[in-house]
């Protein structure tokens, strides 16, 4: 949660407020990015929202008017979110080992597996993301 | 010389070289101090809450209370006295967590990131920015030079304007 | 002294924030080129004019610590500064890319300041090179 704070308030000045209560379902309205990582150990992070939601982020971080975004360009900026909260979280938590990122996917909420999703409140809607270790 | 004091949810802006501009015990709250050093116009202004949404009708009344409705103000106010935004250097203040550490809702916090969001979607870059920690903090700054003194419990620092308008850069 | 800049990241969307970052900064910027990866940076950088090359570490196709490798070790490339931007803050990463050349190291999330800052040292430098020829 700390890495995910730092991201959100210095780079989409929003709040988290703490660990959602009851996190919503995300369904297919939902938009996702994913990425993996490698190094010490390899896995995979991702995180998603509704699209209300990303529109919000992607005003805040590129400082314009959220109705002026195609879908693409939200898209992007939830990419380098997930970069930048995953990156933020591996160099806190694995202190000096070295990972490689992927390029992170977005689209919309699908249905491959997933590990236990962890619901963030922030003061403008939610986030939910996950990572997962494999090695 | 001549104090202004700029009380909770006050701003003043001026042109008098011989002015201090002055605002005491900020602790959540968050003063925005510009000042034009080729004109030597400044102004302060102490809001207490990031979201005028909270309460329109206060912010009509008291427009200075807020940050999305004060910011905008203290700027306009500063070029209807001659102020250029290109030359302005812009100090932030304040915004400390004053009370119980486990408060949920940290205003201070809170108002310093409605005032990142509001100066990132204006283009305003800030030069100088003293925000955060758990201590009040009183600030004043002398229009003859635009230097600001930041007094947080018994220790002051000074921040001072290079005076190069476009590009310059308080220290610390 | 007007400068060029190269900004490469694989994200259109730090691209586009880096430019904003550096317009408001009141920099002298005559041209921004950007690039998604090293190597279309490298083919930038024959073709063009660079002043300063500012890049992201994780990109595919080449990284930024390939990128660094291939600066420095090109006659043509190697005097032309390069600062790294990063979400990698282990000190292994900042002495690898600082021993390859690079001359500062912004971490991601950034202020606008910070990177800002960041830059005008960098171009404090460069103007003073300038002066001494």
């Amino acid at each position: 949660m700390d890495a995910a704070s730092e991201v959100l308030e210095s780079m989409c000045f929003l709040s988290v407020l703490g660990e959602a209560g009851s996190p919503a379902a995300p369904n297919d309205s939902w938009m996702e990015s994913r990425l993996e990582f490698m190094g010490e150990s390899r896995g995979s992070f991702g995180l998603c929202m509704t699209r209300a939601t990303a529109a919000v982020i992607a005003g805040n971080f590129l400082g314009q008017p959220s109705e002026e975004f195609s879908a693409e360009q939200i898209e992007e900026v939830l990419c380098e979110l997930s970069n930048m909260i995953c990156g933020s979280f591996l160099s806190r938590f694995c202190k000096d080992a070295i990972f490689d990122l992927t390029h992170p996917v977005c689209g919309p909420w699908g249905t491959s597996v997933r590990p236990v999703l962890q619901g963030l409140e922030l003061d403008e809607g939610e986030l939910q993301m996950w990572l997962e270790f494999r090695s | 010389m001549s104090l202004l004091v700029v009380g909770i949810g006050e701003c003043i802006v001026s042109d008098d070289p011989g002015a201090t501009l002055v605002t005491y015990a900020l602790g959540s709250c968050i003063a925005v101090a510009i000042f034009d050093p080729v004109l030597k116009v400044g102004g302060l202004l102490h809001y207490m809450l990031p979201d005028s949404a909270l309460d329109a009708e206060k912010a009509r009344r008291r427009p200075f209370m807020f940050a999305d409705t004060g910011i905008p103000l203290l700027f306009q106010s500063a070029y209807q006295l001659g102020a250029v935004r290109s030359r302005l250097e812009v100090a932030v203040l304040g915004g400390a967590q004053v009370m119980d550490t486990s408060e949920t809702f940290n205003i201070g916090k809170r108002n310093h990131l409605a005032l990142r969001k509001i100066f990132w979607k204006a283009g305003i870059l800030v030069r100088a920015e003293d925000v955060g920690g758990t201590q009040s903090r009183t600030v004043r700054m002398e229009l003859a030079t635009g230097r600001i003194a930041v007094r947080r419990g018994l220790t002051e620092e000074i921040l001072e304007p290079s005076g190069r308008g476009k590009g310059a850069t308080y220290g610390v | 002294m007007a400068f060029n800049v190269l900004i490469v990241d694989d994200s259109p969307a730090m691209r586009k924030l880096i430019r904003r970052v550096l317009t408001l900064s009141g920099l002298e910027l005559s041209h921004c080129l950007d690039a998604a990866n090293g190597q279309e940076a490298l083919d930038l950088l024959r073709a063009n004019w660079v002043d300063i090359v500012l890049t992201d570490i994780n990109m595919p196709v080449m990284n930024g610590e390939q990128l660094l490798k291939e600066i420095s070790s090109d006659t043509l490339l190697e005097t032309i500064p390069v600062l790294v931007i990063s979400t990698d803050r282990t000190e292994t990463r900042l002495q690898r890319m600082m021993a390859l050349g690079a001359r500062d190291y912004v971490t991601k999330p950034f202020l606008p300041e910070t990177l800002g800052c960041a830059m005008e040292r960098l171009l404090a430098g460069e103007r003073r090179a300038e002066n001494r020829i």
